[in-house]
């Protein structure tokens, strides 16, 4: 090897990167046909970003003489592409206990791994890393986008969400599976009672002028707003089923508890999304039934296996969105024919109007890796091409809570877009620009492991 | 009258069989009344069996039992099935909780008493195995590995949603005291992380790990659970933790149990451990399940009152393995079902943990075996296990407000054969044989009084399967294949083969026949579907020799057909192509017409001898010149030549010296010719292995011409042009072909047989591609009144150097090479004593070959001839007559004496009388078994299609005559045909 390719390959890395920290205040990207996923589609027309976030966009904008300008003519411009979930770009998926609620990734994300760089080059923007599906409750997860030396220069959203599987993981029976997420579940608010009851204790005891009533009050305010109505209900009858009537979520306060408890405390106070695995359309009915008692349906997401598409009914009733597995095609043998049946999950959930997220791996063969390519399969399966566009953009981005800023291209949003060579579901396009809160932060032209790989680069290859 | 009612009655079923799923084709909605009519309809409760009723069902909820239909409601008419209610299985173990592992299951204890079978039950799964035996609840059991495994579940198999197939969510309470749950898996619970404070333990051992520890861990469970519960009233701070399992134990005060003893021992334990923990005045259910050495308790078990889960093994289909060698095997008693029974335990019937649970039906059987009633063993897997589970108000039997989940049998629940047609839950029909069942074979048993072979045989009272158009058995009980229908035509009826008419012109001109010559080797029918074939079928006449009827001096072919009733089947229609020769001597012309036969039976033989000399000849030196390496400029064996050649060699080989007669002529080419067609038209298959594409779909387009095959192979994969091919070699079995694929030179060999390829392409390299293909469409079928000369079939040959001389090929006495193998019959049409003898004479005396006398009106004078060459002869006119004051009956009077006789209607359909006109000839005295004889088998031997028809034998056509009685009696009705396997529908029903 010799010392250029060293060099270049070591620049390549960082490359892409090294514009991070100068976004320009202003940034024009002009010409393109753009594809703003909420509202209507611009032919050449003109986006204007202006710190980090969407200035404008429009047909005859004037661009300000200090932008910086992307010349997109001929090209298509959509929002940043959305991960609904993802285990990838942590040191290992899950720990080997079952319960850990208080585990995040923010300690197991490694910013250098060349996931991100992947997703970048694929436009994917904005991702929710999450951990895994082995396990019973997993630990809170991170939004992040595909840029920074460090977890914190990095992260979107903190609270990305809890990871809870329905399934069982691998040696355990769904039966010990189900029984363990229940026991995880009740062991916790009984916890929280206990805690609750020796602080009503001690501040009777202690016999202060501020009754405890008044900090019920005054937690109950700040959730009034936040939480449905039937989320209230089920943990009055939670609270019902105990002699002593105390709703611990209204009775503690976040420095009440120890760390381990927090994550898992927002998860049942409504505040924290949970993304709430089924791999088998056996295990729907559970999550639905953990997710109601517990009274966090109305932030669950169910991330799917292939087999689920049999739940939809399930799933509908219930009001849940799902992300789908990234080989969204479900295949079984017909146990009397011997021919195997395909079922593609994208088409099943648009024909049911379950909202539903596309979700590519890294891991998968080349269709699965791309967002894009999964929207064009989806696409050729037979959904919307409008479907298929908010499913990897507006709807993953509901999913995590981000669908005031994310998702889609409008005014006071982040400046989170990608340029493509041409129409989004066209074989042969390609992610030619990434911009992301604002900063150019990819460009084709200049991703020298990309033209390595196709043959394109200057050096001829080498 | 009666036989008339079962008869009706067997056809609704057979159709209710088969078009069950057509006649249902749409599901219930909402608010319709569906009422079932069944033969018998078993309730599971009280009464046992209401004959002829009608399940009445709304909205999935049975409304009635009637004996007539609701007004207004849609009827189902099951015909002969007989619907039972839904089995129900008291235990299985069908949840997920068979895969637990010892150590993953997290937390579980002693106790998993906060287990839930439920969770552990996939309501996506296919049941469908289970449907198909009829079972449509079954108890769903937590695992098996500890004392306490947690919590049953009873579910339907089907039905609408999650919700509607929960019938308990959390039923019973599972205590396993059984040898299976001593020594639990550990339980191994890692901190995270491992602290001084908390350490990494090794895993915690579960009790109890003996058989006296068992009382005394529930003893120590129920007091944990009471400590617990007291010390959970405490203030925060001295409050022990949550315990799910504990928590859980506490439910057992008032929930319902059951104990699982096996052994008489565990079983003692059980009533013990009931006494001691669970007495059942709370109003709980508790059941004991396993009781597999019941026998041994019965007067405890009697006293301690409890309803017993009997477990009962089965080996059908599978063999025990070695007993002996399991010491502790259980000893299981046939008659422990029916033990418990007299001692009025309420029991239910489940299978071993080894036994399949889709044999539910075949236990409750079995059970009968041990002296049990058939109610009982119903109800052991019906209602009993319904009540034992606590839901009999809803399913396992067939009353009022019950669920409509039943299941509809072929015939009784436990007779033999029984099978399972459709299983409904809550009303929807939630599997049918029809649609979803294995495929198998077509087939139907009839069953009548009498059967007649046709060869003299009798069977009384017996039954007659046919499978695929052919009988494939005859006997007292025959078999049932899995999907056969069961016709009863009742203890009056008589099943006979179908009829011959030995001699007809059917399917010619009244005035054809004079070119016609023995080289016409394929059938001229007029037409494929003659007029009048249908009413010669209806009559009995399902076979008939016809030739057309002007005689020709080379000899008229006769040829062995079938009316044709229906299209598409024009195959079936030629029983055997060329099976006698006819000639005439009679007339003027006699004399000549006496010399000219024997001219050609002389040449022939001499033409039969030259072919047999050259075949032994070829064969000796095919196998000396195949000991040498072939030479190279050995020319090229046209593939026609290779497939005559090599059954004549056989044959040649097979031949007795004293055989040796003349012959002249060659029958080749086109006897291949008149064979269908295996090669030519569309195949459509995958080449697999193809070095560069892997598997490629194509379709290859052949036109076979006898000679060699031609056509284009067009790969169905993007940018591969079409190729095409020609030269290719067929012998009947293999294609042989080159072609150019992608500049390679391409190789294909490959196997034709029961229209499909199977072979290996080869490349240059070696490389190998493996072909397989079906025949998707044929050639168009042959137009068989086309004339073929013979000339045009010998230009392909190419001579073999070094071989001897064939003798020169004469088309018409080609046939006489089969006439002196013993395949082709000759007949003759003479009238007088002195043409009757001078044939027999010619025929029988000097050249020994088969000879069939047609209407030989004067046989009374020429009896000694006859009585010495035993000719076949065949009757047409002279069936009774009175000769110089004398009754002659000259078919009676043959018979009688040793000759096999025939009857003919030289009529192209006169032959729909022929019942009658036999009937006459038995009226006056010809013996009715010899008649039936006349009629099937005998004229079926004498033209040589014996082992197709003429008879009830294995493997001869399903052409089957249904009479009311007596065939030739006149009073007798013939009821039915059936033509090769399918029933000749009745005028009316034709055209309607």
């Amino acid at each position: 090897m010799s010392k250029k390719f060293l060099t270049l390959s070591l620049l390549s890395l960082v490359a892409p990167q090294a514009g991070a920290f100068q976004a320009p205040e202003k940034l024009a990207i002009t010409g393109a046909k753009v594809i703003t996923v909420s509202g209507e589609t611009y032919e050449k027309a003109n986006v204007l970003l202006e710190n980090g976030r969407i200035q404008a966009i429009g047909k005859d904008l004037e661009i300000p003489w200090d932008a910086k300008v992307i010349d997109a003519s001929g090209k298509v411009v959509m929002p940043g592409l959305v991960v609904a979930q993802t285990n990838e770009g942590l040191d290992r998926p899950n720990e080997n206990v079952p319960v850990t609620p208080f585990l995040s990734v923010l300690d197991a994300l490694n910013p250098v791994d060349a996931f991100f760089e992947d997703s970048l080059r694929e436009g994917h923007a904005t991702i929710l890393v999450i951990p895994g599906n082995e396990t019973v409750i997993g630990g809170t997860g991170r939004v992040v986008k595909p840029h920074g030396l460090t977890v914190e220069s990095m992260t979107v959203r903190v609270d990305g969400g809890m990871k809870i599987a329905a399934s069982p993981r691998r040696g355990v029976s769904a039966m010990a599976h189900v029984a363990e997420l229940r026991k995880a579940f009740v062991e916790f608010r009984d916890e929280l009672e206990v805690a609750a009851e020796k602080k009503l204790a001690s501040a009777k005891n202690e016999k202060k002028a501020e009754a405890p009533s008044a900090a019920a009050g005054k937690a109950d305010d700040k959730k009034a707003d936040e939480k449905k109505p039937e989320e209230k209900k089920g943990d009055d009858k939670k609270a019902a089923e105990k002699p002593a009537p105390i709703d611990p979520l209204q009775v503690l306060e976040w420095r009440d508890l120890t760390p381990r408890q927090r994550a898992l405390f927002e998860v049942l106070s409504g505040r924290m999304p949970v993304f709430l695995w089924c791999e088998r359309a056996m295990d729907v009915a559970h999550a639905i039934e953990i997710a109601k008692s517990q009274g966090f349906l109305a932030r669950t997401t169910l991330v799917i296996g292939a087999e689920c598409w049999k739940a939809a009914d399930e799933i509908k009733a219930a009001g849940l969105s799902v992300i789908l597995p990234s080989d969204f095609v479900h295949r079984e043998i017909d146990p009397l024919t011997g021919k195997e049946r395909e079922t593609s999950l994208p088409k099943v959930f648009a024909a049911k109007g379950i909202p539903f997220a596309l979700n590519a791996t890294s891991r998968g063969a080349l269709l699965e890796r791309s967002l894009l390519l999964r929207a064009a399969s989806a696409v050729a399966a037979g959904v919307e091409p409008a479907v298929a566009l908010r499913a990897i953009t507006l709807e993953p981005a509901r999913m995590l809570g981000l669908q005031d800023s994310h998702g889609s291209l409008e005014v006071g949003k982040a400046g989170t877009l990608l340029v493509l060579s041409g129409d989004p579901f066209r074989s042969g396009t390609w992610v030619e620009e990434v911009v992301i809160d604002g900063a150019h932060l990819y460009s084709r032209s200049k991703d020298d492991r990309l033209q390595r790989l196709t043959g394109d680069s200057k050096d001829g290859g080498r | 009258m009666r036989s008339r009612l079962r008869l009706t009655r067997a056809w609704i079923a057979a159709l209710a069989l088969a078009g069950l799923a057509v006649a249902e084709a749409r599901t219930a909605t909402t608010g319709e009344l569906i009422a079932y009519r069944a033969a018998a309809i078993h309730t599971g409760g009280v009464p046992e069996r209401i004959e002829n009723a009608y399940l009445v069902v709304r909205d999935g909820k049975i409304i009635d039992i009637a004996a007539l239909a609701p007004a207004g409601a849609r009827v189902i008419d099951l015909g002969a099935a007989v619907i039972v209610p839904g089995l129900v299985a008291a235990d299985s173990s069908i949840s997920s909780a068979d895969g637990e592992m010892p150590n993953a299951a997290g937390d579980l204890r002693t106790a998993g008493a906060d287990l839930r079978a439920i969770d552990g039950f996939d309501f996506f799964a296919s049941r469908e195995d289970l449907l198909a035996a009829g079972v449509t609840t079954v108890y769903v059991a937590p695992g098996r590995s500890r004392l306490i495994g947690g919590r049953g579940a009873v579910v339907k198999l089907a039905g609408a949603s999650r919700d509607a197939r929960i019938l308990r969510a959390e039923s019973d309470l599972y205590v396993n005291l059984s040898a299976e749950a001593l020594n639990p898996p550990g339980i191994f619970t890692p901190p995270v992380p491992p602290t001084a404070d908390e350490p990494l333990l090794p895993e915690e051992l579960q009790s109890p790990r003996s058989t006296p520890g068992i009382s005394l861990a529930l003893r120590r469970l129920l007091a944990d659970a009471q400590t617990y519960r007291a010390a959970r009233q405490k203030p925060a701070d001295q409050r022990p933790a949550y315990d799910a399992t504990l928590e859980a134990v506490l439910t057992l005060a008032a929930s319902d149990v059951r104990l699982v003893g096996r052994s008489a021992a565990e079983m003692a334990r059980a009533i013990a451990v009931q006494r001691e923990f669970f007495a059942s005045d709370s109003g709980r259910r508790v059941a004991l399940s396993g009781a597999v050495e019941s026998t041994q308790m019965l007067a405890h078990l009697a006293s301690a009152g409890l309803p017993v889960i009997l477990e009962v093994e089965s080996h059908l289909g599978r063999f025990a393995g070695d007993l002996e060698d399991r010491p502790g095997e259980l000893r299981r008693d046939a008659r422990s079902a029916a033990r418990l029974d007299e001692k009025g335990i309420r029991f239910a019937l489940v299978p071993s943990r080894e036994t399949r649970l889709d044999q539910l039906r075949q236990l409750a059987a079995l059970a009968q075996a041990g002296g049990l009633s058939e109610a009982r063993a119903l109800q052991s897997i019906t209602s009993n296990a319904a009540h034992i589970l606590g839901v009999g108000e809803r399913v396992g039997s067939l009353a009022s407000g019950r669920d409509a989940d039943f299941a509809v049998l072929s015939a009784a629940p436990f007779a033999l054969g029984s099978q399972v047609l459709a299983t409904y839950v809550d009303g929807e029909r939630a599997w049918a044989r029809a649609e979803r069942g294995p495929k198998v074979v077509d087939s139907f048993v009839l069953r009548a009084g009498r059967i007649l072979d046709g060869r003299g045989t009798t069977f009384v009272d017996a039954e007659l399967l046919v499978i695929d158009g052919r009988i494939a058995e005859v006997g007292a009980r025959v078999a049932r294949p899995v999907g056969c229908r069961v016709i009863d035509y009742g203890p009056n009826a008589t099943l006979t083969p179908g009829f011959l008419d030995a001699r007809s012109r059917f399917g010619f001109a009244e005035n054809e026949g004079g070119s016609f010559g023995p080289e016409d080797q394929v059938v001229k029918l007029r037409e494929l579907h003659p007029f009048g074939a249908y009413e010669l079928a209806l009559s009995g006449v399902t076979t008939l020799i016809s030739s057309p009827p002007k005689a020709s001096p080379k000899g008229t072919p006769m040829f062995a057909v079938k009316p044709l009733i229906s299209e598409g089947a024009q195959d079936d229609a030629v029983v055997r192509e060329l099976v006698g020769l006819r000639f005439e001597v009679k007339g003027e012309n006699r004399q000549r017409a006496l010399e000219s036969l024997a001219s050609l039976l002389k040449r022939g033989k001499a033409y039969h001898e030259a072919w047999t000399q050259y075949e032994a000849a070829y064969a000796k030196w095919k196998a000396e010149s195949a000991a040498q390496p072939p030479a190279p400029a050995a020319a090229v064996v046209s593939p026609a030549k290779v497939e005559e050649k090599k059954p004549e060699e056989k044959k040649a080989e097979e031949k007795k010296p004293e055989e040796k007669k003349d012959e002249a002529k060659k029958e080749d080419g086109a006897d291949a010719k008149a064979k269908p067609d295996l090669l030519s038209g569309t195949w459509e298959g995958v080449a697999e292995k193809v070095p560069g594409y892997g598997t490629v779909p194509f379709s290859m387009k052949i036109e076979y011409d006898g000679t060699e095959a031609h056509g284009v192979i067009r790969p169905q994969v993007a940018l591969l042009a079409p190729i095409l091919f020609e030269k290719g070699r067929f012998d009947g079995k293999t294609l042989t072909v080159s072609f150019q694929f992608e500049n390679i030179h391409i190789d294909l060999t490959a196997e034709i047989a029961a229209e499909e390829m199977k072979g290996v392409a080869k490349g240059p390299s070696g490389n190998e591609a493996l072909v397989i293909a079906k025949r998707t469409e044929r050639p168009e079928a042959r137009v068989r009144n086309v004339y073929r000369p013979r000339a045009e079939v010998k230009t392909a040959e190419v001579e073999e150097k070094g071989a001897p001389k064939k003798p020169k090929l004469e088309g018409d006495l080609e046939c006489f090479r089969r006439a002196f193998r013993g395949e082709l019959a000759i007949a003759v049409d003479a009238d007088r004593r002195d043409e009757i003898e001078a044939v027999i004479r010619l025929v029988r005396g000097e050249y020994q070959l088969g000879l069939v006398l047609l209407e030989p009106k004067e046989y009374a004078f020429a009896r000694e001839a006859i009585d010495a060459f035993r000719p076949d002869v065949l009757w047409q006119g002279t069936i009774v007559k009175v000769v110089d004051g004398e009754l002659q009956v000259p078919s009676a009077e043959l018979a009688r004496a040793g000759v096999r006789i025939g009857f003919q209607s030289a009529s192209s359909t006169g032959g729909r009388t022929l019942r009658e006109v036999v009937a006459w000839a038995v009226q006056h005295g010809l013996s009715p078994q010899d008649a039936l004889s006349a009629v099937t088998s005998w004229p079926a031997d004498m033209f040589h299609v014996g082992d197709r028809v003429g008879s009830l034998r294995r493997g001869c056509d399903a052409d089957i005559l249904v009479f009311s009685g007596e065939p030739f009696a006149l009073g007798t009705e013939l009821r039915t045909v059936y033509l090769r396997g399918r029933q000749v529908e009745k005028v009316e029903k034709r055209w309607q």
